[in-house]
């Protein structure tokens, strides 16, 4: 008896509820789901724009492979590149992220200035203005600057201090794109910093009076205690990687459709994309949430 | 010894910072000192930073170029407007996320989080044909099977307008929504509910209970969508340029174009040093005005995304 009474209750906040996210559910039907079955449909499809609406041909899988057989170039210089470039970027940013954050969080003069500083990048995270900044930053034409983002006298000092090719390179690689790695990092680096705010003090006391080195602490307290956050900086990585302007896959999207005017083609290979790395950060977050530990706070 | 190996850490830190923060700054600096310095200084080697007298040109050509004063009304507008209505929706889908039970919300939040992960160029082909024949999502189609016109007849043409961003808005699937719909679940669900038992008793509605109750409780949350909101929309460069391909277009599209412009054009194709003027001087009027929302309102945007770090 008193069953039925509350599912009345029941009942009504499920309507008050379903009404409250009732806005959102149409936008996600007719502003999401529709497009992207729509963009499903396109992809099999030779689409025409004529003043009387859309004009589509049946093609088949055409519009997937056309860009392969045609280019042969394509996939070398636009598609790989777009589905790999995560394997460098992303550990570099997770890494160096981490790395600030545990200065950031430090005990020191000016330590307000620098995080308002290494927060700047979030602030303008448009791809437009980042590309015409670093532009101006490796402007050779510039008085001063050709050596600033680029290290030709560093790998020429090192190559002279006798260190192997293939390190320089690398070393020149990473000081190459440090550019790129700290205007990546903005949001890695705070929500990291909120994470190491959250681990507890007494922890590290007990860890210190042990006997810990700093070493053993970073990686028995700090490593595990923030797992979570990395999970999150991971796949935030990951889908800023695919989906950045500066992504050269993303790019052709946009060209393939705004310049040449290719909308099934377009649709085709940017779905064909996004399943793909799609897949990549399914399997990137089931292999790490295996990894992270939660403490139960309870 | 254990007071040197500080000092030596202090140091290294301190270069480190300094550094870092100089790659992100310098192109900053970069381009305030080059707005206003004069563009035949560019290219002489004895003038690095501090420009040997100033000039208004760069920056007078720029607001020319980029029609500056109509454009930046027309992106403040948008970006405010627009956020305010994602506020509307993303805090009433989020309050329903947290606190209601209702069929299939485990599947549905999923959908959430399904829009943050896929990219917008995906679909955002379909989403322009939707505003460039806009027919409110199937009335048009509707009404041309009664009288058997062609549907176009009954349809809108969107594109140009400011309603590209504001039906998204306040439908919760603009830009980043999801993520902020995300924010505020967590902000609900923070707020005990010995709250709205409370309201509840003393007779409000859930509608009321939202409003009077819930709502003054996640007022940081609040603010920090709301900035962030701004602040995204402001940067946005894919759609508003898909949105606004001829006319109106926000600040962000003009940055480009007005380059652009100077690049195509016959009269100014071999004028190197005056595009360099105009491309610092108008990433610095873009700049300006976020960098200055950045400046006085900074606490709410670190607070905001620290919160939503914790619980993510």
């Amino acid at each position: 008896m008193a069953k039925k009474k509350k599912s009345a209750i029941e009942r009504r906040r499920a309507r008050a509820g379903f009404l409250f996210v009732l806005p959102w559910l149409i936008g996600l039907i007719f502003l999401f789901l529709r497009p992207l079955v729509m963009a499903f449909y396109y992809s099999f499809h030779k689409v025409l724009i004529t003043p009387a609406g859309l004009n589509f041909e049946f093609t088949g899988w055409e519009n997937f492979i056309y860009k392969f057989r045609d280019d042969i170039y394509f996939f070398k210089s636009t598609f790989w590149p777009g589905l790999s470039k995560f394997v460098i970027e992303v550990p570099i940013c997770v890494i160096f992220s981490l790395f600030i954050a545990i200065i950031l969080n430090q005990k020191f003069k000016g330590r307000t200035l620098s995080r308002a500083i290494f927060f700047l990048p979030v602030i303008i995270a448009s791809g437009i203005v980042i590309q015409m900044l670093r532009s101006f930053g490796m402007d050779p034409s510039a008085t001063e600057n050709a050596y600033v983002f680029q290290s030709g006298g560093m790998v020429e000092l090192l190559m002279n201090a006798g260190l192997p090719q293939a390190i320089c390179d690398f070393l020149s690689e990473v000081s190459n794109r440090i550019f790129d790695i700290v205007w990546m990092s903005g949001v890695q680096i705070v929500l990291y910093l909120s994470g190491l705010q959250s681990i507890p003090r007494s922890e590290y006391e007990a860890a210190e009076i042990e006997g810990a080195t700093a070493w053993e602490i970073f990686w028995k307290i700090t490593w595990v205690r923030i797992s979570p956050i990395t999970l999150v900086v991971l796949v935030y990585s990951l889908i800023d990687s695919f989906t950045n302007v500066s992504n050269p896959m993303i790019k052709f999207v946009y060209e393939e459709y705004s310049l040449r005017g290719n909308l099934g083609g377009s649709s085709a290979l940017g779905l064909m994309y996004c399943l793909i790395a799609f897949l990549i950060i399914i399997a990137v977050y089931a292999f790490a949430s295996r990894k992270v530990f939660y403490v139960n706070e309870n | 010894m254990k007071r040197i190996k500080k000092y030596a850490w202090s140091l290294c830190r301190f270069l480190l910072i300094f550094g870092l923060s100089f790659v992100i700054l310098y192109p900053l600096l970069q381009t305030l000192s080059k707005a206003f310095m004069p563009t035949e200084q560019y290219s002489d080697l004895s003038v690095v930073w501090i420009p040997r007298s100033l000039t208004l040109e760069n920056l007078k050509n720029a607001v020319e170029y980029m029609d500056y004063a109509a454009s930046l009304w027309r992106t403040v507008t948008l970006c405010v407007s627009s956020a305010l209505l994602q506020l509307v929706c993303c805090s009433l889908a989020g309050y329903g996320f947290a606190r209601f039970k209702f069929p299939l919300r485990g599947p549905l939040f999923l959908l959430v989080i399904l829009t943050i992960i896929i990219p917008t160029q995906i679909i955002f082909l379909p989403t322009f044909m939707e505003y460039r024949f806009f027919d409110f999502f199937g009335l048009g189609r509707l009404i041309a099977l009664f009288t058997g016109e062609n549907y176009v007849e009954y349809t809108f043409n969107l594109i140009n307008t400011r309603a590209t961003f504001w039906i998204p808005s306040i439908l919760g699937v603009g830009l980043r929504s999801g993520l902020f719909i995300y924010i505020f679940r967590q902000a609900f669900r923070n707020i005990p509910t010995a709250l709205e038992e409370a309201a509840e008793i003393d007779g409000c509605g859930p509608l009321r209970t939202f409003t009077s109750v819930m709502l003054p409780n996640v007022r940081t949350s609040a603010v920090t969508v709301f900035l962030f909101s701004v602040v995204w929309h402001w940067n946005e460069y894919t759609l508003t340029r898909t949105f606004f391909p001829t006319r109106n277009s926000p600040l962000a599209v003009k940055l480009k174009t007005a380059v652009e412009t100077l690049q195509l054009s016959n009269d100014t194709r071999g004028d190197l040093s005056l595009q360099m003027g105009v491309s610092y001087a108008s990433v610095l009027l873009f700049l300006l005005p976020i960098v200055l929302l950045y400046v006085f309102a900074q606490r709410y945007f670190v607070e905001g995304i620290e919160t939503t770090g914790i619980t993510g």
